[in-house]
Order: structure tokens, then sequence, then C-alpha cells
């Protein structure tokens, strides 16, 4: 199965780049009705191949300046209330789920915190912080890793060069890589190949939370928010100043006065787009979430070269 | 005219028995670092012993340590060329071949590192000035090419020698020849060879010093504790100063005693270049002392858990060897003249090349250990970095890789300029005179 | 490849309980979003201990009027087991001697389910909605609801204010229940944060008995316009290769062009000593 999937993926690009050339073709000629109207063959996502019309080619690559691109008029912005969380990790489950991916190789981790020796501990949803100054972006070599319009930084699988330049670069450790082949099996709904889907990972290059795009797209919230059963989450757009969980939907800055939000690393000068509310009169007792807590998990890379 | 003893002691020769035996060890160790990067390739970097938090490990300190070493090629020819210190022409091809080879070889690591080699084009096509990987990128590839000039420079007139030479299979002389690109020590030449070798001392300066702080940029463009350092640039550069000047003396050492050039390569040589290894060391204790006492002084929470795993904790025996037998040894041994004699030297030498592979094993890796966020939702072994088998042969691969470059470089090349050499000799005997 | 299989599987795993067919479990829901209506119908089914979602059933839903039942169209189930449907033209629909309608929902012939309908009766209402905006910012938001049959008053209505947003309305409002008129006054006292143009989209909630929720909106002049990011237009050290920053082209291109010159130079060196005579 692998192997096919390296051969479609393959094909994949070698048609791609069939259809960039295509595409430099009837932009450099004055593309007549007829021209556009012309087939080639491309492979679909299921991989067979089919014919399309080359206007449509031009579609896709449209669609690679759109993707870096983003959403126009929207900026996306994260709370989290440490408040309320308890460790479910419901969060955890649903992001792999949805992205294919598994323990040890989340994008959204619940950190374990306690400040200092007397400081009460908390539990700490972690993920990628979307930086408005992100320190990925800046020392990425290929532009493998962007930040676009609407606040989303995302990670091109087909482009990065698994320098890891990025994970050092990133304070908050957000950032995975692909050790090896990633064994993910996609979900019908995510077989779209993009870095809005974040599909498929690949051999070589870094992961992490993508703010899930193609469903904030849509009009629907992140995994990670919809399925937090004690509403952690809020997500929404800083223009319209509106975060919700689903059920609740507050005024972005009335919330993050009232509860004296924070956002992490401050100093670093990197101005992440997820705020936390600090954990003040928590709904759930810090011990409840021992329950579902290890320090570290099961090894699942292979490992056997070990001296 | 030169002196045809001088041609002949200095002339490249055929392997011996020992140089046949030292190549195939190099070539089976290059063939099997060489196969475990082509099971790298094929299962990813999964076969290392890096992960998500420490997911740089001997392959980026290997990488430091050939740019280090590379810039001894800068230190002897340029530095000590525009200094005056004629002394050091028979160390110059030495030091060049070695700075050819280092830096050929860190380029080829950094690709070893990469998770997709495959994609090392896109370092071209879509490159972004703003990221420090392409300002490396620029300055390795500089560094290269300024390195090849002047080794090929002082190398015109000795290829001019060797073309009429005998002894040699038909094709090498071809290549002299070739390489001799019509020498003939006229007015013009002589001036043109001058002023080239000239303009490439000055050269290369700038670009091993910018070489080696945009290496340090890698780290220190980051927020980590051990790295978010503005004594970065110094610091590696002073290093790289110590690694090399080690390098050259082990080199001279071995090529002089193996190939009898006692005449050229001579004990005061020795003596001078222990002296430079003193004031290296010296220089580089003293950033060492800037890149720990200040953190330490301050303790600031993140760099205190780091300083103390280098000082006191897991990392303590390693650190403390690194700087005891790589900088304090050598600077006290050194002090003394018996010490600066060939054979003890070349040993500090050997032992100051050593510790500082692992000086940068420990500027790279335990940072990595000590992230600003905790370690959790891992296997217990990711919050540790043990290196794996093939990780090691591939990184000794690349060691032999370079000595193997040295030595074939060394079979075809006069390893003391005789041209340079002669003409020096001449004028002190005038002077003399 | 993978979605085909996927699909098949699904697919494969009704045909075996095809043996016995199942129970539908059918909910109908009626909604009107300006003077758009939909209905929506969840399927569910029970499995083991568990309800679980059906998805990719065909649901067809009918009008009746008078016991005529007219089909309206059809929908198949999403992952959540709705299929949803807009109604099309209102204006047109009838509505019976008690100036309601009667929607069906219905799964019939479909293998491995048992047919099943589900009904619900709507009041079909119509909604005005006033915004007047006075000079010292305050918006005062009038509805009045009257039955499309004989204009009567809805009295006793929830209704609830909201301002529309990406993923979800923001209620501005408590709920509050129509007077006997039908009508309910709402008051804003600050703006609110509007798109470029200082545009907000604002609307009501209601639902009396059987009107199913009826919503509401329109875009009104009392926001405050945002200050787009311009960031990522700009040259910076986050964007991509082609905003570098000016002085990071000019500054190191400079000094690539000093040096690299300088080599070529030396290169010609090369060529000038190869050249050169006894």
């Amino acid at each position: 199965m692998k192997r096919t999937d390296n051969d479609r993926r393959d094909f994949l690009k070698t048609s791609a780049a069939v259809a960039g050339s295509v595409a430099v073709l009837g932009l450099s000629e004055s593309c007549t009705r007829q021209k556009d109207s012309e087939m080639v063959q491309i492979l679909d996502q299921d991989g067979n191949i089919i014919e399309v019309r080359r206007d449509q080619v031009e579609e896709t690559i449209k669609d690679d300046i759109r993707v870096r691109e983003g959403m126009k008029n929207r900026k996306f912005v994260m709370v989290i209330d440490l408040a309320r969380c308890a460790n479910a990790r419901k969060c955890v489950s649903a992001c792999n789920k949805m992205h294919s991916a598994s323990t040890p190789n989340d994008w959204l981790k619940v950190l374990k915190m306690s400040d200092s020796e007397k400081t009460a501990p908390y539990w700490q949803p972690m993920l990628c912080q979307h930086c408005d100054k992100p320190p990925c972006v800046k020392v990425c070599p290929v532009d493998a890793t962007f930040k676009r319009r609407d606040g989303i930084v995302l990670v091109d699988n087909d482009r990065c060069i698994g320098c890891r330049f990025c994970m050092a670069a990133c304070p908050y450790s957000a950032r995975v890589f692909n050790w090896e082949e990633p064994s993910a099996v996609a979900d019908v709904e995510h077989a779209l190949e993009s870095p809005e889907t974040s599909w498929p990972p690949q051999k070589g290059t870094v992961g992490k939370c993508d703010f899930c795009p193609d469903v904030v797209e849509k009009g629907e919230l992140p995994h990670c928010v919809t399925a937090c059963p004690n509403s952690v989450f809020f997500f929404g757009d800083l223009y319209e100043d509106t975060v919700t969980n689903g059920s609740e939907t507050f005024r972005f800055s009335k919330l993050i006065k009232d509860r004296a939000a924070y956002r992490e690393m401050e100093s670093y000068g990197t101005h992440p787009s997820v705020y936390y509310l600090p954990p003040s009169n928590r709904l759930y007792d810090f011990e409840e979430g021992l329950e579902n807590y290890s320090e570290f998990k099961q090894d699942s890379l292979e490992n056997t070269e070990q001296p | 005219m030169i002196d045809s003893n001088l041609v002949n002691d200095l002339k490249p020769r055929p392997f011996g028995l020992w140089g046949r035996i030292w190549t195939v060890v190099l070539v089976i160790m290059t063939l099997i670092g060489i196969w475990a990067y082509y099971r790298q390739i094929q299962d990813g970097l999964v076969i290392t012993g890096m992960r998500d938090y420490a997911f740089w490990g001997i392959y980026i300190s290997n990488f430091v340590f050939f740019v280090a070493i590379s810039l001894v090629g800068s230190l002897v020819t340029a530095i000590l060329r525009l200094s005056g210190a004629e002394w050091s022409i028979p160390l110059t091809r030495i030091s060049e071949i070695i700075a050819v080879a280092a830096i050929i070889m860190a380029g080829l690591t950094i690709i070893v590192d990469m998770g997709r080699p495959d994609r090392l084009m896109n370092l071209f096509i879509h490159g972004r000035l703003q990221s420090p990987i392409i300002w490396d990128v620029i300055v390795i590839t500089t560094y290269l090419f300024i390195s090849l000039m002047l080794l090929y420079f002082p190398l015109i007139p000795d290829f001019a020698i060797l073309k009429n030479e005998k002894g040699n299979p038909g094709w090498i002389q071809k290549g002299y020849k070739r390489l001799a690109i019509n020498w003939n020590g006229s007015k013009l030449q002589e001036k043109l060879h001058q002023r080239g070798i000239f303009i490439l001392s000055v050269l290369i300066i700038p670009v091993a010093f910018g070489i080696h702080t945009v290496t340090s940029w890698l780290f220190a463009t980051t927020f980590r504790p051990g790295w978010d350092s503005t004594n970065f640039g110094a610091y590696f550069v002073s290093g790289a100063f110590v690694v090399g000047a080690g390098g050259v003396i082990a080199a001279m050492y071995l090529l002089r005693r193996h190939y009898q050039l006692e005449k050229y390569i001579t004990d005061e040589h020795f003596n001078k270049m222990g002296k430079l290894l003193v004031m290296l060391c010296l220089v580089y204790l003293y950033f060492n002392l800037n890149e720990y006492l200040i953190p330490a002084f301050k303790l600031k929470k993140e760099e205190e858990i780091h300083i103390y795993s280098m000082l006191f904790g897991h990392y303590a025996p390693l650190f403390w060897s690194v700087i005891g037998f790589g900088l304090v040894m050598p600077v006290i041994l050194l002090l003394f003249r018996k010490w600066r004699r060939p054979f003890p030297l070349f040993v500090i030498s050997v032992i100051v090349v050593i510790t500082s592979w692992w000086k940068r094993y420990l500027i790279v890796t335990p940072t990595l250990l000590h992230p600003s966020m905790p370690i959790q939702g891992v296997p217990e072994s990711w919050a540790g970095y043990s290196p794996t088998w093939m990780e090691w042969a591939i990184t000794l691969g690349t060691l032999t890789m370079a000595l193997l470059i040295i030595t074939i470089l060394v079979r075809f090349l006069p390893i003391i300029p005789i041209q340079e050499f002669s003409d020096h000799m001449k004028k002190t005997s005038s002077h003399e005179s | 490849m993978k979605a085909r299989i996927l699909i098949f599987l699904v697919l494969i795993s009704f045909t075996v309980e095809a043996q016995e067919e199942a129970t539908v479990r059918l909910s109908l829901s009626y909604k009107m979003e300006n003077q758009e209506a939909f209905l929506t119908a969840k399927a569910r089914t029970r499995v083991g201990r568990r309800y679980e979602n059906i998805h990719g059933l065909g649901i067809l839903f009918y009008t009746v009027i008078d016991g005529d039942k007219k089909l309206l169209g059809d929908s198949n189930t999403n992952h959540s087991g709705e299929a949803t449907m807009s109604i099309g033209d209102i204006s047109t629909l009838e509505y019976d001697s008690m100036g309601m309608w009667h929607f069906v929902a219905s799964v019939e012939n479909k293998d491995g389910f048992r047919d099943v309908d589900e009904e619900i009766s709507i009041t079909p209402i119509k909604i005005d909605f006033k915004v007047e905006i006075s000079e010292d910012s305050v918006a005062s938001v009038r509805v009045q609801s009257r039955k499309s049959m004989d204009n009567g008053p809805v009295s006793e209505a929830e209704v609830r204010l909201y301002v529309s947003r990406y993923f979800a309305p923001h209620w501005l409002s408590e709920i509050e229940f129509t007077d006997d008129n039908g009508e309910f006054e709402f008051s804003l006292e600050e703006m609110l944060p509007g798109d470029l143009d200082g545009l907000v989209t604002l609307g009501i909630r209601l639902e009396g008995d059987d009107t199913g929720a009826v919503f509401h909106e329109e875009k009104v002049n009392y926001g405050i316009p945002y200050e787009p990011d311009t960031s990522f237009d700009e040259r910076s050290m986050w964007a991509p290769a082609n905003k570098t920053p000016l002085w990071l082209l000019v500054f190191p291109n400079l000094i690539i062009l000093g040096v690299w010159g300088t080599l070529i130079y030396l290169v010609y060196y090369l060529y000038l000593i190869s050249r050169s005579k006894q």
C-alpha cells in the first residue's frame, strides 16, 4: 500500500509539473476559448487518469497562490481557558484522528505545567501559536512554512527540505518531524492534497498544528475546539472581535480584558495568535487530570540500531 | 632555476605499503559510511538517534567541526602570509589542502542531515535571503571557491616544474601540463601571480570569518538557552582557529615523518606553531569564559538548567574533559619548550582536535534537550540523545572521506610549495650574504 | 482509491444488516433564514445500545395540503446524519385553511431500512425588521411578526437579537417575548465591530408556537470598521522571497557581487597567465 502511495504521489508530482508548464504556455500565449477547452490528462485524487480542460489546470495553479495567501478579511485567533482544562485529552485524539497523526507525533499536547515550586500546577493545551512574527517562518530557507493573510502559519510538505531549522527557532516546541515514512491512512474527507489539510504527511519533512484551514474555510470550528468536552478552546476572527467554542460566543476583547489573558513567552516578540486565560477559579481540580497523564509515552518508531 | 634536489625531495610520489594500507582503510570506512547513508535515504532519519526534541545531533556537530577546521586555510595561508611570517611558507600547502577537504565535507555533511536531500535544488529555486541557511549556502560556496583558488594559485609554478619530471604515468603528467597553464615565469606572469595570491589572501579573511560567523548564527538566531548569545560569532571563529591549528600540526607531523621532510618542516616550525596554539587556546578560553560565566552569573531559569547540566550535571564529565584536555592542558604544557617539540606537540594537537569535535557536540545537543516548554507526551528516550551506530558510521564516513580527499591531494600535489620555498630560500641566503 | 474502499466498506456494513431491516429514527425541523426556508431531517439508527447517525441515506421531502402529497425534493444525509433541503420560493407555497404548512420527510424503499416518515406543521409568518440609529449612535431594533395568512400578530414568541459572526451568531440580548402586537424593541448602546465599510449584520431569531425557528438578518451601518493588518503585503523578515526587505536585498548582494566580481577578475588573471609569452 505504501509503495503504491509513493508511486501515486510521484505521478501526481509529474502531472503537476506537466500542468505547470501547460499553464505557463497557456498564460504566455493569449488564451483563446479553443485553447481553454483543449483537454489535458491529469491524475485525480482516486488515482485515475482523467481528462480535464486546460483552463481547469490553470485553476489548480491559482489554487496554490490562494493557499499561500489565505482568506481575505479574516484574522484568526484562539483563546484557551486554562481554568476549564482537566486534561480530558479529547482535543489530542480528535486532532490526531482528523490529521491521521498518532502519538508521539501529536501536534497538540496537553502539558502538565507548574511554573515554580509553590505555584499551583495546571494543564495547558499547547499547539502552534500561529505567531504574527513567526520565528519559524523567518528562518525557513525555502519558504516551505509561510504566514498567511488570515494569520495562519502552514507547512508545504512538497517543498520542505527537512533542515529542521524551524524546529530550532520555535520556542514553543510546536513542531514535529516525520522521521520515517508516515503510516497515516487518509480519512475520506481529507484525501485532498494541500498545505491546508497538511495532507499527506511526508517522510523527512516537518508537521505541526495548522488551525484546520480546510474546515475553517467552510465556517466550521477546528477539530480540537469542537472535540473538547469542557469547552476550553475558543476560536474566532479578530476583525469581528468574536470568539466561540460552539456553544458560547464572546467579544474577544472583553473576554481578554475580563479574564486577564496572556500569551505564551511574550518577551520573545513572536506575537502569538493564541491567548491563554489564567487558571483561576477553576472548574475542575487539577488532580482530576492526573488520571489521563503520563509523562512519557511508548515509542512507536522503530529504532533497532541502538548501541 | 630550481635546485633539482629540492624538486626531488618535494615532488609527489606514489604511495608505499603504508600509504596503500592507509588509503584502503579510508576507502573501506568511507564505503561503510556511504552504505549507511544509503540506508538512511531509504528509511529516513529514523535510523538515527535524533527525535523531535534532540532533532540535531552529531551530523550538525560534525558540520560545525568541518567548517571550523576549514578556517585553518585562512589562518596559516592568509593571516600569516599577510603578517609577513615567512616561516609559515612550508605549511601553507598543507593547510590549504585541509581547508579544501574540510569545506567540501562540510557541504556534504549538511546534506546528510537533511530530511529531503532530493529537494536540495529548492534552496536555489525558492531560496529566501531572510534565512541564515541561505547565507550559509552562499558563504560556503564562496569559501569553497576561494579556497580552491588559493590552493591553485601557488600551485601553478609547481605544476610547471612537475610537468618536466619523470616517473609518473602519462595521464598525470598531462594533467600537470594542463594545470600549469603555460607557466614560464615571465615578468608579467610573476606579477599577476603575486598580485593574485595577495588579493586572495586579503579576500579570504572576511569570507572565512563570514563562514563561521554565519554558521554560529544558525544557533544564535534562535531563542534557546546556550545558543541565544551575541558572543557566538567570535566564540566560533576563535574556536575554529584552535582546531585548525591543531589539525595542521597533526598533519605536518605525519607528513614530515612519512616523507622525511625534516629539512623543510623543522623543529622550529613546531615550536612556532606550538606558541601560536597557546595564543589561540587562550583567546578561545576567553570567549568560553564569556559564554558560560555570564549566563551562570545571571542564572535565568532556562539557562540555569542548561548551565547546571553542563557544569555539574549529565554533561559535566564531557564538558570538563573538553575544557581541561582541549584548552587548559595545551596552554600549560606548551608554555614549556620541551612540550613544543614535534612528538609531544603532535600528541597534544591530536587531543585538541578530538576534544574540539566533542566541543561542537556540547554546543549543539544539550541545548536542544533543555527547551522552554517541558518535554512530555513523547517516549522517554526522546528526552535524551544517543547516536545510533548507523549515525556514527555515516559520521565516521564523512571524516574518513575528508582524510581521503587530503590523501589524494597529497599524492598528486607537492606538500610544500616548491617554487615559493625556493624563492624564500634564495631571499634569505642573499640576506645573509 | 482509499476513499472508495471506505465507502464500499460502509455500504457492506449496511447490507449485512439488511438481513433484518433497521428502524430509522427520523426527526424533522424547519428553519427560515431571510425568506429562505429549509427542512432538515436527521436520521439515526440503533446500533447495539447507542443511536448512530446514518450517513448517505436518501430522504424525500413532501408538502401536504388537505391530504394531497406533493414532492418537494430529496437530499442525502451527511456525516452528522442530517439531510437539508431548501424549500425554494415560499411565496408560492400554499397553506391549508388553518394557515399552516405541513411537511413530511420520509424514507422509502431503502435497502436495509424500514419505511418511515415524520411530519411537522408550521405556521408561516412574516417578519418586519427595522433598525434606527440615532445621532448619538444608539440603535433601536424593532421587530414585528405577523402570520402570513391574516396578518395577525404572533405574540408571546421567543425573540433574541444577535450579530452575525463567521462561526456562530453572537447574542446581544437575552431571550425576550413579543407583545400582543407581535412586537419587540431592542436597544443597542454601542456600535459593534464591523467590516471594512463599517457594516454589521444584525439578526433576530424568533420562534413562536408552530413557527419553527425563523431568522431574519440585515446589514446595517452600525459597525466600527476594523484596522486590517497589512503586514502580509509588506516586505518583511517573515515574508516569502518576493517580499524580502530591500536592505536585505541590497547589502548581501553588494557583498556577493564584490567578492565574486573579484574572483572572476582573478579567473581572468589565470587567463592572462595562460596567454603570456616568455
